[in-house]
């Protein structure tokens, strides 16, 4: 009787959480186990809840699995679907994983498997907004040669935005702070970057400029950066009156992107 | 022509006139080149380009366009910046490029440089001054990023090719489609004049990819180590023409997009639609509405000769030489070869299925790997991508269409107008209202 309830593990809604939970789930074989995040808090009735908590060995031993019992394209995906914001993505991650447990490395190219098309859906998904971040981000000087930036992606994708800007502005110092999830990417010049979790971005600013002893700019989160006035005045002449057309610009750029885009602030 | 030297304008001002000017030149493409950061420069390339943002016209905005100055000797009677026009001139100091470049780089605002020019004084002495700018910027403000810059017709072939080795890509205007056309509306200019360089900058393309090939060799065999070859225009060259300012008609534009494509390994050829800003007897008259549409077309069949292998006689010919608006150039090929359709999903050769409206170079190549693994049906079809919408009138899956679909000429570019008619709306940005068969059938589309 007992084992013939669900089973559902609840972890910390990040990479290693998941694989944790994976981790855990198959200590529970033979029976239907489910994933879920801790970021959804809508309890079932009539089954069974075991929290997990994350713990790096079992996640490294996952990972070590996936590499080497099925391929490293298949821990690629793994990884893009986890840091996405889908609902079902664990799970979805814990089916993929047991049929490439299965069927070795081939599993990645058998689309007609509904949870790898699933997988490939989400990780296009990811991997289009991580990409869209890359164009649309926008730096903004704060005193001291500091850049900053803030972004509100739906999925995690501070690593990749990251990867691409330290590889991009080897010299500078920026910051890159996700307001959805409050963390932060922090680059130092000529540095590996690291990633800080449960950032206030503004005090964290504020006390910065209080060491410089510099509070010369306002506090309600405007730098005053010089360049910001020349890039609006370049991004209104170089378009085109007689071609004007607002449904194209807001099909290729849509509002909802738009909260942090300096030209159109 | 006032050489007044505008020492006290404001860096604002002069951005505002110098990208005012350039906004006519079509490119502004970031692609074609992966380059990762280096240690103690600035930036890098992505080979699918990244484009930052979009102006209030739809057109995406990757690299800074800009003129190194808006003075010109010439009087092309197209132009803005024509000798004859009174209008404010500016022009950049090499310094003040690489700064606002650097700076709007930082920031993220943009993918690099694209630096064009009116000609001061002589061709070679304003491809010298961009020379300068673009040597500074790579060199004192060591600066990684993607960089575009026009050759100028009858520079000296040595500063072209000097040029080469620091941009990613060059590119040559060829203004407009025809000798003749160019010669009456740009009389300083001539089309051998334009084909010198763009021919120079193919050979060096060519050249520079022949010892790379043979340095690999040489490595392989290891003969030499920690050498390289320097990049040459490593993103290709590309041109524009000017459409709709003269009579030239579509079959004459793509026949020369072509042989632009073959004979000099083209990467792209632009088509801008001519916005009517002078006044003159030999131009359309001011009030004529920039033909959208039809760059739109022209843009749709590049796609075809480039990616899908087509020929520009095989959309169009000397009977027919101009496309329709109402539809685009695939399925209008489409359904003037119906002899050729049905195509079976299962069976057709990549180039017949890239031939189906509805289904792209993406589709087709997921169709061909799929195959392999098990029968493909419709709704296989809609997952990968494939516009069922417009496909299901040129196709079957095992044997049988979606429908019960006539293969008859009207019934199905009826169809697909009305499912066009959408798009139309969206590219001219004007409302056209939904066309009724009775318009249709005056028409007499077809």
């Amino acid at each position: 009787m007992e084992n013939s309830r669900k089973l559902i593990l609840n972890c910390e809604d990040s990479y290693d959480g998941i694989l944790t939970a994976v981790y855990d789930a198959f200590n529970y074989r033979g029976r239907s186990v489910y994933i879920t995040v801790d970021s959804e808090y809508n309890f079932e009735l009539f089954a069974e809840y075991v929290e997990i908590r994350t713990d790096y060995d079992k996640s490294a031993k996952v990972i070590n699995t996936i590499e080497n019992k099925i391929s490293k394209e298949a821990l690629y995906m793994v990884y893009g679907v986890a840091i996405s914001a889908e609902r079902d993505k664990c799970n979805v991650i814990l089916a993929f994983i047991m049929s490439g447990l299965k069927e070795g490395g081939s599993i990645t190219k058998k689309l007609t498997n509904p949870y790898v098309q699933r997988c490939y859906d989400i990780r296009k998904k990811v991997s289009n907004e991580a990409h869209f971040y890359n164009e649309i981000l926008r730096f903004e000087e704060i005193a001291g040669n500091v850049l900053c930036a803030k972004i509100s992606p739906v999925a995690n994708v501070m690593v990749s935005v990251m990867e691409h800007f330290t590889d991009r502005f080897p010299e500078e110092n920026f910051l890159i702070y996700d307001d959805n999830r409050r963390i932060c990417g922090v680059h130092q010049r000529s540095q590996r970057y690291f990633i800080r979790e449960n950032v206030d971005l503004d005090e964290l600013i504020y006390k910065w400029k209080e060491i410089r002893c510099d509070l010369s700019i306002d506090k309600s989160g405007g730098f005053s950066d010089s360049y910001t006035q020349l890039w609006k005045v370049f991004f209104d002449s170089i378009s085109i009156k007689e071609r004007e057309n607002y449904k194209l610009q807001r099909n290729n750029l849509p509002l909802k992107y738009r909260k942090h885009i300096t030209e159109f602030l | 022509m006032s050489y007044v030297i505008q020492e006290n304008m404001s860096i604002e001002r002069k951005l505002e006139i110098l990208s005012d000017a350039a906004k006519y030149d079509v490119a502004c493409t970031s692609s074609g080149v992966d380059r990762a950061g280096k240690k103690g420069s600035i930036g890098n390339t992505a080979k699918c380009g990244i484009c930052h943002s979009f102006s209030a016209d739809g057109r995406c905005i990757s690299l800074l366009k800009i003129l190194l100055t808006n003075e010109c000797i010439f009087d092309c009677k197209y132009c803005l910046n024509r000798a004859s026009n009174d209008n404010v001139r500016a022009t950049f100091t090499p310094d003040e490029i690489c700064k606002l470049t650097i700076e709007f780089y930082r920031r993220n605002y943009i993918e690099g440089l694209f630096l064009s020019s009116g000609i001061l004084v002589s061709p070679d002495y304003t491809m010298g001054l961009l020379y300068e700018t673009i040597y500074l910027l790579r060199t004192q403000y060591k600066f990684n990023g993607y960089i575009h810059v026009k050759g100028i017709p009858g520079a000296s072939s040595e500063l072209i090719e000097r040029m080469g080795y620091l941009t990613d890509r060059m590119s040559v205007n060829l203004e407009l489609p025809t000798g003749e056309s160019l010669k009456k509306l740009a009389p300083h200019k001539n089309r051998a004049n334009m084909l010198k360089p763009i021919t120079q900058i193919r050979n060096g393309i060519t050249d520079n990819k022949e010892k790379k090939n043979e340095l690999v060799a040489m490595k392989k065999m290891h003969l030499s180590r920690n050498v390289s070859v320097p990049n040459f225009v490593p993103a290709g060259q590309s041109t524009q023409m000017i459409i709709g300012a003269t009579p030239e008609s579509d079959y004459q534009i793509i026949t020369v997009a072509e042989s632009l494509y073959n004979k000099y390994d083209m990467r792209r050829v632009f088509y801008s639609a001519y916005v009517p800003i002078n006044e003159d007897k030999d131009l359309p008259a001011l009030d004529v509405k920039p033909p959208l549409l039809r760059e739109h077309r022209l843009y749709q069949a590049d796609w075809l000769l480039r990616f899908y292998g087509f020929k520009a006689n095989e959309l169009l010919d000397e009977k027919k030489p101009d496309f329709n608006t109402l539809i685009d150039p695939k399925c209008d090929w489409a359904v003037r070869h119906l002899d050729k359709f049905p195509v079976e999903i299962n069976r057709a050769d990549y180039y017949t299925l890239l031939r189906v409206p509805g289904i792209g170079v993406k589709s087709a190549r997921r169709i061909v790997s799929a195959r392999r693994y098990g029968r493909i049906d419709f709704e296989h079809l809609k997952k990968m991508g494939v516009v069922l919408k417009r496909a299901v009138f040129f196709i079957t899956c095992n044997g049988r269409m979606m429908y019960d679909i006539k293969l008859e000429e009207n019934y199905i570019l009826n169809n697909l107008i009305s499912d066009e008619i959408r798009n139309i709306d969206k590219v001219s940005g004007d409302n056209y209202h939904q066309m009724s068969i009775f318009e249709y059938m005056k028409q007499g589309v077809g």
